[in-house]
């Protein structure tokens, strides 16, 4: 009995949503009310639960140990932070409304500093993997790699091959022209970089068309998931 | 005594590009000069949309990302408070919704800051910057519930989005309203580009400022920017070049095993790993004979007693 | 460490635990209330410091030389060790501030919900029966998920997964939020297929060659991953003309295999320019925010 009501009110609140393709409308606003409730309400739970509890307030005052494990202590230092995180709640005051920006200031320094400590760890690769050899070494196509021994296989992913090298000359212009489609403060006046600006938009516009594509179908799964949800799952629990 | 190595290469290219902007931006404080700015359309809208609010007498909304507060968000506010500037001017009614406390907090402070300066405090509504829910698509369905209940006329959207971007860019072109939008996840573009008036694409979002105030600090960093970019492509060039030359021309004698250079018995082909831009940018590995370092050990604290669990690391407060 | 020795940790049955404790507090309000009394010219240098330190801690971090091996129970051998030692252990700590302070931040947000949503009842304005509404979900969602969080704290030796277990506390929050709130974003997150069709159709319509060349290139994306429409081309156009031959040139273009090519050669290198663009374009903005460079906006 528990699940069918369960799944009922699961089924009316998504047809509740869905209602809004249609157009805003007094169902939808009452979903949405209660959605908005609930989050707001589960957020105050979760914030506790999942973050000060665990992150703050035991490693503040202790842990105490059970049978084999000796408890944690507790860090008093961390009480520190409660002055700071109130000190954004003087957004309000007329006064001291500039004493807000030390929490945010605290939280956007440790953002900046980590792009310096990340910056490398997360291009360099990339830069480096970008650097194709454009000169082909062997045949024409990458051969079939039935039968051959783990050293000839070796061999033939270290050959670079004609149709290879086709395909590195295009990721090689792409990313270039791409690249240069995104510098704004050279007036482009020669006609070699004007023209590498235009292709690098419609290069780019391909790059943006095949996540399009390969996103459109994740989310059709999704909607046939949520239509199997409320014409089959539903259905089927109503009938028992 | 040794310490990991961190790649010098890498640490070179980051204090390069780190002081590419540094300088460019001490620079520009210096020569005060009307530097040039790409066009980016997006931007050169904003003041068409919000006429058009004006004219019609509807709200203008503005969502700064679901993502929480860091650069991204506060560029976001930065664009916001300059469309706020001249909405404050027309006393055309805004809306800011915000998916992130921090965030709101940032947001409220700056865009009551924009009214102040305007010199019209009295039109800043509060609860016209609001937070509307941390949860990603209760977010979603409040903003969108907001754009269609208020009928929109101008609607931007800038900042991190991820899945429920088209559900604010079709709710606001139900109503009818231009769209601007802008995102730094790049795996949202193609939906803004497919469904909204005008978008801002990669990077431009991070030239908005710049474009939108000139200011010669940002505008210098914008330069030094760019130089970082063609220091990108330079290695990128030179690393096309280099690595085809040295795989067509040159065979592999040896290869790095744990940290040692070692001579192989028969000479090969060259591939990705053995080339001179791969000791570059990958730097070795230590010999596991360097790897163990022996140092004189202190007392345990009564935490670290029995199960030997990782201790909970001392210090931390402001 | 011990540093000016002093005890900068108790046993959490130390009956001395909570002086520390408000000890502390006090000092860090103290410490509050002497910072809302600095001179407006200052104010900006004290914000300023703030945000160099905290992004400091990370640059250190990157550039400072890391000791190899560490271990719980080493002593570091000199300064530059003991430098790297500390930098090292802070980490777990550190890293956890922002979501520590962002969660304080909270009470914000909820303050802001309760000002629109109160202010709309009290005032009977349009929709306030859908705030209250709001109001009331929220309030019942916030006992029921208390008083299950502090069920199960309390008991910790009955074992919740088991249904026989459970009370009208844990029912009620199950069915809050596995029956409701995360129905409802399934719901939200589904109808965004439908979104996808109406702007893809919108796109079409407008006939730029950008929108064309990047919705021909989502079509054949999408195709590619429709069983149905890559089989029938396949089988159309390759399988005919490769003859059967397992192996023929023609078999490089089956729809799978022009998508791969088209991921490979132009989505990957499209993106990933514009990605150096975007990072750069953060670490600039990183860098601004970290000297208080930014002027106007948000540091004004």
């Amino acid at each position: 009995m528990y699940e069918k009501i369960k799944l009922l009110i699961g089924a009316v609140a998504t047809i509740g949503l869905y209602s809004v393709l249609y157009r805003e409308n007094k169902f939808y606003r009452f979903v949405e009310h209660m959605f908005l409730g609930l989050a707001a309400g589960y957020t105050l739970v979760a914030v506790w639960k999942e973050t000060l509890k665990v992150q703050w307030w035991d490693r503040m005052v202790g842990t105490a140990g059970d049978a084999g494990s000796p408890g944690t202590p507790g860090f008093w230092a961390f009480m520190f932070l409660l002055p700071i995180g109130m000190m954004g709640y003087m957004v309000f005051n007329k006064k001291h409304n500039w004493m807000s920006r030390i929490p945010i200031g605290i939280i956007l320094g440790f953002w900046s500093g980590q792009q310096v400590q990340i910056f490398w760890s997360k291009w360099g690769g990339q830069l480096f993997n970008s650097m194709k050899p454009l000169i082909p070494t062997g045949g024409a196509f990458v051969p079939s790699t039935d039968g051959l021994t783990p050293e000839q296989m070796a061999e033939v992913g270290r050959t670079v091959y004609v149709s290879q090298a086709v395909n590195n000359i295009i990721f090689t212009v792409t990313i270039l022209s791409v690249l240069s489609y995104f510098f704004f403060s050279f007036e482009l006046k020669n006609k070699f970089m004007l023209g590498m600006n235009k292709t690098g938009r419609w290069l780019l516009m391909i790059g943006l068309g095949a996540i399009f594509g390969s996103t459109v179908m994740a989310r059709f799964a999704l909607e046939i998931d949520r239509m199997s949800f409320i014409f089959v799952e539903l259905v089927k629990a109503l009938r028992t | 005594m040794q310490y990991y190595d961190k790649g010098w290469f890498g640490v070179l290219a980051t204090v390069l590009v780190v002081g590419f902007i540094l300088v460019m931006i001490q620079r520009a404080k210096r020569h005060e000069g009307n530097l040039f700015i790409r066009r980016i359309a997006g931007l050169n809208a904003i003041d068409e949309a919000i006429g058009r609010a004006t004219e019609m007498g509807r709200p203008v909304v503005m969502v700064p990302g679901i993502g929480g507060l860091d650069a991204i968000a506060v560029q976001a506010i930065n664009i916001f408070a300059k469309v706020c500037q001249t909405a404050a001017r027309f006393a055309t009614p805004i809306k800011l919704c915000c998916a992130d406390p921090a965030v709101y907090a940032v947001a409220q402070e700056t865009i009551r800051d924009v009214y102040q300066r305007e010199g019209v405090i009295e039109r800043f509504e509060t609860d016209s910057v609001q937070f509307v829910s941390d949860r990603q698509f209760a977010f979603a369905a409040g903003v969108a519930g907001i754009i269609q209940r208020e009928k929109v006329a101008a609607a931007f959207f800038l900042g991190a989005f991820f899945a429920e971007s088209l559900i604010f860019a079709e709710s606001a072109n139900a109503m009818g309203a231009i769209q601007i939008a802008g995102s730094t996840q790049t795996t949202q573009t193609p939906f803004f580009v497919a469904a909204c008036d005008y978008v801002l694409i990669g990077d431009e979002y991070y030239a908005a400022s710049a474009y939108l105030t000139r200011e010669p600090i940002l505008i210098g960093s914008l330069l030094g920017q760019d130089y970082s970019k063609i220091f990108f492509a330079a290695l990128i060039t030179l690393g096309f070049i280099t690595v085809s030359c040295e795989r067509s021309f040159t065979k592999a004698t040896g290869e790095f095993k744990e940290g040692k250079w070692v001579a192989l018995e028969k000479e090969r082909t060259k591939g990705p790993g053995d080339t001179f831009m791969s000791m570059w940018f990958n730097p070795q590995s230590i010999p596991e004979a360097e790897s163990k370092v022996e140092r004189p050990q202190r007392e345990k604290n009564w935490w670290e007693e029995g199960g030997g669990d990782a201790a909970p690391a001392a210090g931390g407060g402001e | 460490m011990n540093l000016l020795a002093l005890q900068w940790s108790f046993r959490p049955e130390d009956s001395t635990k909570w002086t520390y404790l408000i000890v502390a507090a006090i000092i860090g309000f103290a410490f509050m209330f002497a910072l809302s009394r600095v001179p407006t010219r200052m104010r900006r240098v004290v914000v300023g410091t703030f945000t160099f330190l905290s992004g400091l801690f990370y640059v250190l971090l990157y550039i400072w030389p890391q000791p190899i091996d560490k271990k719980p129970l080493d002593i570091p051998q000199g300064p530059v060790e003991s430098v790297g030692f500390l930098l090292q252990d802070m980490v777990p700590v550190v890293k956890d501030f922002t979501s520590i302070l962002t969660a304080f931040l909270l009470g914000l947000g909820v303050y802001s919900l309760l000002r629109v949503h109160i202010g709309r009842v009290a005032r009977r304005q349009r929709d306030w029966q859908y705030s209250g509404l709001l109001l009331l979900c929220m309030a019942t969602m916030l006992t029921i998920g208390y008083w299950d969080f502090f069920m199960q704290s309390a008991n910790k030796a009955v074992d919740y997964s088991d249904r026989a277990n459970w009370t009208t506390a844990q029912y009620g929050f199950d069915l809050l939020f596995d029956g409701m709130l995360q129905q409802m974003d399934a719901a939200m997150f589904s109808i965004i297929a439908f979104f996808i069709l109406s702007a893809a159709y919108r796109a079409f319509r407008i006939r730029s060659i950008e929108a064309t060349i990047m919705l021909g290139t989502a079509l054949i994306l999408m195709l590619s991953l429709m069983g149905i429409a890559s089989y029938f081309t396949d089988w159309l156009f390759v399988q005919k003309l490769a003859g059967g031959n397992a192996n023929a040139f023609v078999g490089n273009f089956t729809l799978a295999e022009i998508s791969n090519w088209i991921k490979n050669n132009f989505q990957v290198p499209s993106l990933r320019a514009m990605e150096f663009g975007i990072g750069i374009g953060a670490l600039a903005m990183g860098l601004r925010i970290w000297l208080s460079l930014e002027r106007g906006g948000v540091s004004a």
